[in-house]
């Protein structure tokens, strides 16, 4: 019989994380920047790609150094194991609100330009149950769906970009390097959020075919969203200006509102692109829907994953409909990216990859000795 | 050899067990005869062989089934003139049966088997069993001969260029027309015999060097695990051994035309050959291996390609047409320029039905009209359509039942499924429409994309033996090079690579040659 035991190749895994990253970030990403730092977002997001590209790094050393282990024994063979149950325990609970809130934004952002008059409720519900087909199908599935999904992304984006450059004034871009470092670094954060996704790496990692290819993939998938986030913010800011952005809730979306094109039989592009935004939030939502199966069936030492998807449900579902409007759940989705973010993404990978040098050098040190 | 062995060491299990034949004619042919009580089509001929020692024989064959003329000619006719004609008198006993098989049999092809067993089977496959007297073997005279199906052009892959030969329903006919388009010793050919009653002959043919040795190990195990009474068509053995049977795709590709088995047994690709079927199977398969036709490789590769762009977009348009028209029509009229949006609403006027009854009306009729022709002789088949497509269509959008715009729709999705060259893949998606448009007509273009995703995330966890169904589509980073052979046909001086289906190492097909290096001659 073949191997069956669910492996991904390392582009595949790369393809994962860009289109987890992307569904997340994509839609605020330019409001916000130009919220706190006007026309210098450009410089805010190669930073922050710079750091996203280091941790990525980092996780990519940690899976290559410890193959085969998942993510609770990663966290166990490095910071001791009740350690890492709390840790897991947390990260459950982070991606878990993480995800509602994701859910909770698309049914909003669905509902005002698709489906006037569905219940929201609908909308998610049948979201979430699209999504658990996927889980259930497992990560083999999902780095094939990713694979496929991917090029196709970028390919219909290049057309859209295109489409957009009509009425731009790229002058709009223009003073460049106005703002204090100090502001700079302060807005780091925010562009940090929009690059979340990239943590399920650790939780992935376990299932990498070739882990040793693990860290170099990872600088490439960050390079691509920081490209693709350079070029949005720039279409953005060129065609609102300053001033327009920071009072748009979905930038990006408006941005492709805007879209007229002399002789094309379709009359509003938009529809077309919130079809295709549902397949993009599909893949930002599954990833997340899938490593937190994996990682409850790791915390309770079940085998078959399978298990926890449709209990999780209702979980999910309730925790998108608690925030009472939009302008809640932003900040809900502030406090759980700042906090909870920080701890999953920044200094629980450094932690581990700190305990791991100290353990490999140790381990050399008794070699040599 | 030692591998092949060991993969295929079941074949010898029928020699195994059985009753020996005996000495004696008689309880010999007392046994057979017993065997094949009330069976009225077994022909049983006993006669003398020879002048000085008179041997007792007789010959065992279905009547029908064996070929009569070599019978009476070669067999018959040798044995019982020739023999007393000839000068055998200094011949010991115990050689007269060596001299019969030597001298006097006079036909290309003939064995022995031990048990009576073997004999009955080969009698009930149409050869001819010969009994001699006091020889404790029973020699098989290959007569196979039955009136069949001659080779003709295939009904279901036609092309306008390309060779026009078809498989046909004997087995040994479509060896030959696979054997004759790949004259190489490393092609072999494996027989099993599957049934429990039809015991019918079931062949894999694959390269021995480009085979990748998994997928034949795993096909071995899969045709050995079929237990069932009577195969009466390859459709039998496709179901038992594919991967998925929920799935509402085909993860074998059947094929009528023997360059398209031997194209794909020189990719690695496993060649299943069912008796009584004219339809080949071949695996491991793709979905993009059944969006092509023969023709786009005997063609000059930017029409190909041309082609096959229309036909992926045909195919995308008899998935989800009607459901994009429910969709737009009745969740976003917005999409719609401002003209064109006026005109369908004075079109739909007076249509009693949201667009998706009137969707489902107008599918469903054109189902049973297609499956209604199917069904009828041809001259009326042609009746069928004109009254089915065009009388109804016309009095149903008179009699305002439906709109002519969805008329137009419909008849655009009937024939872009006609488009896509497998029959298998656009039933499926015939079937696949229906729950489309259900779903825009609950949540519009929103529910178009939410099983689209469902379809795509199906597809992807197809496997057909090992190899992703959506392969290279979903293999792109590592099998880039798959890429050429897809919705583009690149020219083939640049397809070097044999693609994702051929064991490993054994990717070149070009030796490395660039597009330059051809049609030049000599230097």
């Amino acid at each position: 019989m073949f191997q069956n035991n669910e492996k991904v190749s390392p582009s595949q895994l790369a393809s994962v994380i860009i289109l987890t990253m992307v569904g997340t970030g994509i839609l605020t990403l330019p409001r916000a920047l130009a919220d706190e730092v006007g026309t210098d977002g450009w410089l805010v997001i190669l930073f922050s790609g710079a750091i996203s590209m280091l941790l990525l790094y980092a996780m990519g050393y940690i899976v290559k150094k410890l193959p085969g282990k998942n993510y609770l024994e990663i966290l166990s063979a490095t910071l001791t194991k009740p350690v890492a149950y709390v840790l897991v325990f947390l990260f459950i609970i982070y991606s878990i609100v993480l995800n509602s809130f994701l859910i909770r934004i698309f049914g909003e952002v669905i509902k005002m330009f698709l489906l006037f008059y569905t219940p929201i409720e609908v909308i998610m519900f049948t979201m979430l149950l699209t999504s658990i087909y996927l889980v259930r199908r497992g990560i083999e599935t999902l780095g094939r769906l990713a694979e496929f999904m991917l090029p196709i992304v970028i390919i219909l984006n290049v057309p859209l970009f295109l489409l957009t450059l009509q009425g731009t004034d790229f002058s709009n871009l223009l003073p460049v390097f106005q703002t204090p470092i100090k502001d700079l670094v302060m807005a780091i954060p925010t562009a940090l959020f929009s690059f979340l996704g990239y943590e399920i790496m650790l939780v992935f990692g376990v299932f990498m075919n070739k882990p040793n290819k693990a860290p170099r993939s990872g600088i490439w998938t960050i390079g691509i969203v920081t490209v693709f986030y350079l070029f949005l913010n720039a279409m953005v800011l060129s065609r609102f200006g300053v001033q327009q952005t920071t009072h748009l809730i979905w930038p990006t979306l408006s941005l492709f509102k805007t879209i007229e094109f002399p002789g094309l039989f379709i009359e509003n592009v938009e529809v077309v692109v919130m079809t295709m935004w549902v397949f993009i939030v599909f893949m930002s939502v599954a990833p997340f829907y899938l490593s937190n199966v994996i990682l409850i069936a790791n915390f309770a030492g079940v085998k078959n994953h399978n298990l926890f998807a449709l209990p999780l449900l209702p979980l999910i579902y309730f925790i998108s409909l608690f925030p009472d409007s939009m302008a809640a759940t932003y900040y809900y989705l502030d406090i759980i990216a700042r906090y909870g973010a920080t701890l999953v993404v920044i200094i629980v990978p450094l932690l581990v990859l700190i305990a791991l040098l100290i353990r490999l050098r140790r381990k050399e040190e008794g070699n040599n000795a | 050899m030692g591998l092949f062995d060991k993969l295929f060491g079941k074949k010898d299990k029928a020699s195994s067990g059985g009753v020996k034949p005996d000495k004696s004619l008689d309880k010999n042919m007392k046994f057979m005869k017993e065997a094949f009580e009330d069976c009225t089509d077994i022909v049983y001929r006993e006669f003398e062989v020879g002048n000085k020692y008179k041997v007792k024989a007789a010959l065992i064959y279905t009547d029908g089934m064996a070929d009569k003329i070599l019978l009476n000619k070669f067999v018959l006719d040798s044995m019982m003139i020739n023999t007393r004609i000839a000068d055998n008198q200094d011949l010991e006993e115990h050689e007269i049966f060596q001299q019969i098989k030597d001298q006097v049999l006079t036909v290309s092809e003939m064995k022995e088997v031990e048990t009576l067993e073997e004999g009955i089977l080969n009698i009930l496959s149409g050869e001819t069993v010969l009994f001699l007297d006091k020889y404790e073997k029973i020699i098989i005279v290959a007569s196979k001969g039955w009136a069949a199906r001659g080779v003709s052009e295939p009904v279901t892959e036609a092309v306008i260029r390309g060779p026009r030969d078809g498989f046909t329903e004997t087995f040994r006919v479509n060896t030959a027309l696979i054997r004759r388009r790949i004259r190489d010793t490393r092609l072999k050919l494996k027989t099993y015999q599957i049934g429990e009653r039809s015991k019918t002959d079931v062949a894999i043919m694959y390269l021995e060097d480009l085979v990748d040795e998994e997928v034949l190990e795993e096909v071995n195990k899969r045709l050995n695990q079929i237990n069932y009474d009577a195969i009466l068509d390859s459709g039998y053995i496709e179901q038992f051994v594919e991967d998925n049977w929920i799935s509402l795709f085909p993860q074998i590709q059947n094929t009528e035309r023997p360059d398209v088995a031997a194209a794909a047994i020189c990719e690695g690709k496993i060649a299943l050959l069912v008796d009584n079927s004219p339809f080949v199977l071949i695996v491991p398969s793709t979905f993009n291996a059944l969006m092509q036709s023969a023709e786009d490789y005997y063609e000059r590769w930017p029409i190909a390609t041309a082609v096959r762009i229309l036909r992926y977009f045909a195919a995308f348009l008899s998935l989800t047409a009607p459901s994009l028209y429910v969709a737009i029509t009745s969740f976003h009229p917005q999409m719609i320029p401002a003209d064109l949006a006026l005109a369908l609403a004075a079109n739909r006027q007076g249509v009693p039905f949201p667009a998706i009854v009137e969707a489902l009306i107008m599918e469903t009729t054109i189902e049973i009209l297609r499956e209604a022709g199917v069904r009828l002789p041809k001259p009326i088949g042609a009746t069928i359509g004109i009254v089915g497509g065009l009388v109804i269509g016309q009095a149903a959008v008179e009699a305002g039942i439906v709109g002519p715009m969805m008329v137009i729709v419909v008849a655009v999705t009937a024939i872009s499924s006609f488009a896509i060259p497998s029959y298998n893949v656009s039933i499926g998606f015939r079937l696949l429409r229906f729950i489309f448009v259900l779903s825009a007509g609950f949540l519009g273009l929103y529910g178009v994309s939410l099983v689209a995703l469902i379809l795509l995330v199906h597809l992807s966890s197809l496997k057909s033996f090992g190899i992703p169904y959506l392969s290279p589509f979903v293999t792109i980073m590592d099998y880039f090079g798959d890429m050429k052979d897809t919705v583009v046909r690149a020219p083939l001086l640049s397809m070097n690579n044999r693609g994702i289906t051929t064991r490993k190492g054994r990717k070149n097909r070009l030796d490395d040659k660039k597009p330059e290096d051809f049609g030049k001659g000599e230097e």
